[in-house]
């Protein structure tokens, strides 16, 4: 097992080399870099002024825009094998230290959600395949009908739930306006307020007021990010319940005489849950997409949001960095996910 | 021993679990009293002794969150009872983008200029909202020489950088050098210093400007070059320089008081302010880039000063819960540009004046303003400033010009007269050639596309052909570099009661990818710019100016396209907060005490 994990583990080097070559030739193949962009900002008037074009010049020999590709792709990795991630060319701060400052809220963001989604996909699952053969109406509302909703909300892109989910539950919503209007005061603390991570004089607050107060901040963000995960979670659990539900050692079980409360949450639903963990790391590369648009509708200063705009501003080293912590952590969490299925089947063993 | 997990075994990790979360949250909650509790000793211990050190460049930037430290004069002068009583709550400003530095010198972006030059740096004169006259600030009095050449600045005594420290005459030279240095990057402040041979401390609070060649703006320029404090921005390494994004040490009426990335900017009341001080504890950004949420956040009393789209402007008129607590207004202000459709000149299709007219005879500016707009722009007429209600000051713009109007039969006329005519299938035809061109648009702005389809059907009906060609912007700005284009719709930005046309229009820029990028060449409007800007009385200047408006009216080089206005919702607990000319002024707005929203 050591050995295998020894050897995965090397054989992220190169997959990790390839990447940076792959994003850093997209980089600079993509029109625009960022003294033009950013110069760009002012109607474009400052980039087309001739007497600008020297001062450019010099600024792009300063940042070693213009060397060859080869040779920055050298200087660069050379940087980054002495721990250097570089620096932002547009904010003039080292990429590292805009990543640290970042990733917090990105992790505990994706922590939360996919806690979440697992607190809620498991019954939801459960609940659907415990009704899978139960008479019509109670099967409809169950089982097939939740499933049917869920597939909906999975359809369902992420900015549009996030647009719809500010527009009437956050704070200045509708919801409010009509717990207002109807004189339901003492309901107002659902309102989840939205924007920030938590509410701009919230350093005056005490101990469980201001863990309210930035829990509240996340309840949508959190919302938005888990629900399209929701579907696919509590449909893999149904299925693999339904699977094992039928295995000889389920039938074995009813046969010495057991409870089916007993066959079912014991039995079956402890070797449901296998495919179930191995997931686990799995969803974290696509929450981690899914947090670029989450960040950016609910305006949390994530990693996520630092990579769009680092986009926008064709900011290379803040983009090549990003990469490779992202890929970095795509591939951990698949190797974890390996891991984690030998560890919870005792018959996988890697040799 | 048993080999695989029982429920209590799963109890007990999620128990492990539950622990670290707690002691997560405690430590989590003990840094966060042990940062208000360093906040509250460094303000007191600042209180009680003498003026600590502020940081210097070479010392680099602070990390978020953290604050300056803070140190009261001992009294603020010329404050009357009546003034302090004004003195309390916040304003929380809203930026749809994060500025990239607030370095005084490299910044380039919108947003950190507002911070900046309205709340951070004072400059040496400015102008007068009102008025549009310009006025000492932190000059008491300044003389131009007989010959234009050489402007001297006498500086008020007693001013004072936000750390204590005096502010004088070599501040200024200080700034100019920094500014000049090829290894700063303040590529762009440095072009509208170029014609300045030297600036000179004449004393401890006078400074002497030196040009190369007379020049109009030359008081407005030095004037408004923006002065940074030499103790605290001395380097040796540029670098060190380039890579300083906060605000150390400033001269307006607040002071810089900490930046959470990607979250706000605070500003807190600059105790040592030579001036008026202003009402406001606290200034915050707040930023927020998604409309829904910023609109919305503001509903909700979170912004107090909100910049809408024209479709939550209307959107807003609808709320009345939106509108018991806010002011909805709509203004128009200098500084907002215009946009507009440029006629290749190097096309053989626009060489004609006849048929640049008829172009925008041919274009429904007033319908599109009321269908695509809400009203909430104006059609624009020429390259200048059209003013505002109650101006005295002579405008750049000719007065008497007229937008002109939609009227595609004389508009058939003049594309008559041009010789292009209809062809049996009503296509407009010269020498067996059809009138088709293509209109270059930068991509994603869905009103842009709408304008262009609307032009697009409105020459269809006369038997012109334009097709729209959407291009990414760093390929359009390519395009437009090489002149690779017949027409196109872009808008030039910013602008200013008086404004500098030599960039956009004089003949000279069209080489070198000039900003005359349609390559407009007139004698005659060579010869009026170049009069105007050595002409220094502003009376017989913009009696050039606007020979030099109604000759580009005539031309149409450009059919003008619309000019925007600023819509914003504003919170009602503030008091003075009135419309200029200008624009609005933030710094002079209060709040009643029974008001206040923060504390």
């Amino acid at each position: 097992m050591t050995t295998y994990i020894i050897k995965r583990l090397l054989l992220m080097i190169p997959t990790l080399i390839g990447i940076s070559i792959v994003v850093f030739c997209i980089l600079r193949a993509a029109p625009g870099d960022p003294l033009t962009l950013q110069a760009s900002n002012e109607s474009g008037t400052v980039a087309m002024d001739p007497k600008m074009r020297d001062a450019f010049k010099a600024m792009r020999e300063r940042y070693g825009l213009d060397k060859p590709l080869p040779v920055a792709y050298g200087s660069y990795m050379w940087k980054v094998l002495h721990g250097d991630l570089g620096e932002s060319i547009i904010e003039h701060r080292p990429v590292k230290d805009m990543i640290l400052e970042r990733c917090g809220l990105t992790i505990k963001l994706n922590l939360t959600s996919e806690l979440m989604l697992y607190l809620f996909a498991i019954p939801l699952g459960l609940l659907a395949a415990r009704n899978r053969f139960a008479p019509p109406l109670r099967r409809f509302v169950c089982d097939t009908g939740q499933g049917v909703m869920l597939l909906v909300l999975y359809s369902l892109p992420a900015i549009l739930v996030g647009t719809l989910l500010i527009t009437y539950l956050a704070h200045g919503g509708i919801l409010e306006d009509w717990l207002i209007e109807h004189h339901h005061e003492n309901w107002l603390w659902v309102i989840a307020p939205i924007g920030a991570v938590h509410s701009p004089q919230s350093d005056q607050l005490g101990y469980w007021a201001y863990l309210r107060d930035v829990g509240w901040h996340f309840v949508l963000p959190v919302l938005t990010l888990s629900l399209g995960g929701l579907a696919f979670m509590s449909k893999m659990a149904r299925a693999s319940l339904l699977e094992n539900m039928r295995m000889d050692y389920v039938r074995t079980a009813y046969a010495k005489g057991l409870k089916e409360r007993v066959v079912v949450y014991v039995h079956a639903l402890r070797n449901s849950l296998l495919p179930l963990i191995t997931m686990l790391p799995l969803i974290i590369p696509g929450m981690l997409g899914g947090s670029v648009i989450v960040e950016s509708i609910f305006n949390l200063p994530g990693m996520g949001l630092l990579y769009w705009q680092a986009v926008t501003r064709r900011d290379y080293e803040m983009i090549q960095a990003e990469a490779l912590v992202v890929a970095t952590l795509v591939l951990l969490a698949v190797l974890l996910s390996d891991i984690l299925y030998a560890v919870a089947d005792p018959r996988v063993r890697y040799e | 021993m048993h080999k695989t997990w029982r429920a209590s075994d799963v109890v007990i990790a999620l128990l492990l679990v539950a622990a670290c979360v707690m002691m997560y949250l405690q430590i989590n909650q003990a840094d966060r009293n042990n940062e208000r509790l360093t906040a509250l000793v460094k303000q007191l211990s600042a209180d009680a002794t003498v003026a600590e050190r502020p940081r210097t460049v070479e010392q680099g930037n602070s990390r978020a969150g953290e604050t300056a430290t803070t140190t009261a004069p001992a009294a603020t002068p010329g404050q009357t009872l009546a003034e302090k009583e004004k003195m309390g709550d916040w304003e929380i400003r809203y930026f749809p983008a994060e500025p990239a530095t607030l370095n005084p010198l490299t910044h380039t972006d919108y947003y950190a200029t507002i911070v900046l030059s309205q709340y951070l740096f004072d400059t040496l004169i400015d102008m007068d909202p009102k008025t549009l006259e310009w006025k000492g600030k932190m000059a008491e009095s300044w003389q131009v020489s007989a010959d234009h050449l050489t402007l001297t600045f006498k500086m008020r005594e007693g001013m004072k950088w936000s750390d204590g420290e005096p502010i004088t005459a070599a501040d200024v030279v200080f700034s100019f050098k920094t500014i000049k240095d090829p290894q700063i990057d303040a590529a762009s402040l440095a072009s509208y210093y170029k014609d300045i041979e030297s600036v000179k401390a004449l004393d401890r609070l006078t400074v002497e400007f030196k040009y190369a060649r007379p020049y109009f703006l030359s008081v407005e320029f030095c004037g408004g070059m923006p002065i940074i404090p030499e103790h605290v921005y001395h380097y040796t390494e540029a670098k060190k320089f380039n890579d300083q994004r906060d605000v150390l040490v400033g001269s307006g009426p607040y002071v810089f008081d900490g930046w959470l990335a990607g979250e706000k900017i605070s500003l807190r009341r600059n105790e040592w302010y030579y001036g008026k001080p202003s009402y406001f504890d606290r200034v915050i950004f707040k930023i927020v880039r998604d409309d829904t949420a910023g609109y919305q956040m503001t509903r909700a009393q979170e912004i107090d000063r909100y910049a809408l789209t024209p479709e939550q402007y209307i959107k807003m008129g609808k709320d009345e819960k939106f509108l018991a607590n806010y002011k909805r207004l709509v203004y128009t202000s200098p500084g907002s540009g215009y946009s507009y459709i440029g006629w290749n000149q190097r096309s053989p299709l626009f060489q004609d004046k006849q048929v640049r007219q008829a172009m925008t005879l041919l274009i429904p500016r007033e319908r599109m303003k009321k269908d695509l707009f809400h009203d909430l722009v104006e059609v624009s007429k020429g390259p200048f400033w059209p003013g505002a209600e109650n101006i005295k000051v002579p405008l750049q713009s000719d007065p008497t010009i007229k937008a002109w109007p939609f009227d595609p039969k004389r508009a058939l006329v003049l594309l008559n007269e041009a010789g292009w005519a209809a062809d049996g299938s009503g296509v407009l035809k010269k020498d067996g050639k059809p009138f088709e061109f293509k209109l270059m648009i930068p991509q994603g702005s869905a009103i842009g596309v709408a304008i262009a389809t609307t032009v697009r059907e409105e020459l269809a009906r006369v038997g012109i052909q334009m097709s729209v060609l959407e291009l990414e912007w760093s390929v359009f700005e390519g395009r437009l570099k090489v002149r690779n284009y017949e027409a196109t719709m872009l808008s030039w930005g910013g602008g200013g009661i008086e404004e500098d046309p030599y960039q956009i229009w004089h003949s000279d820029s069209i080489e070198n990818q000039g900003s005359n990028h349609i390559g407009f060449k007139n004698a005659e409007a060579d010869r009026l710019i170049t009069a105007a800007r050595v002409e220094f009385d502003r009376a017989k200047r913009n009696a050039l100016f606007n020979q030099f408006d109604r000759l580009v009216y005539e031309e149409q080089p450009y059919t003008f396209m619309f000019t925007s206005k600023t819509r914003a919702a504003i919170h009602k607990r503030f008091e003075d907060a009135n419309i200029y000319p200008l624009g609005m002024v933030d710094t002079e707005w209060w709040t009643p005490a029974g008001k206040r929203l923060y504390k």
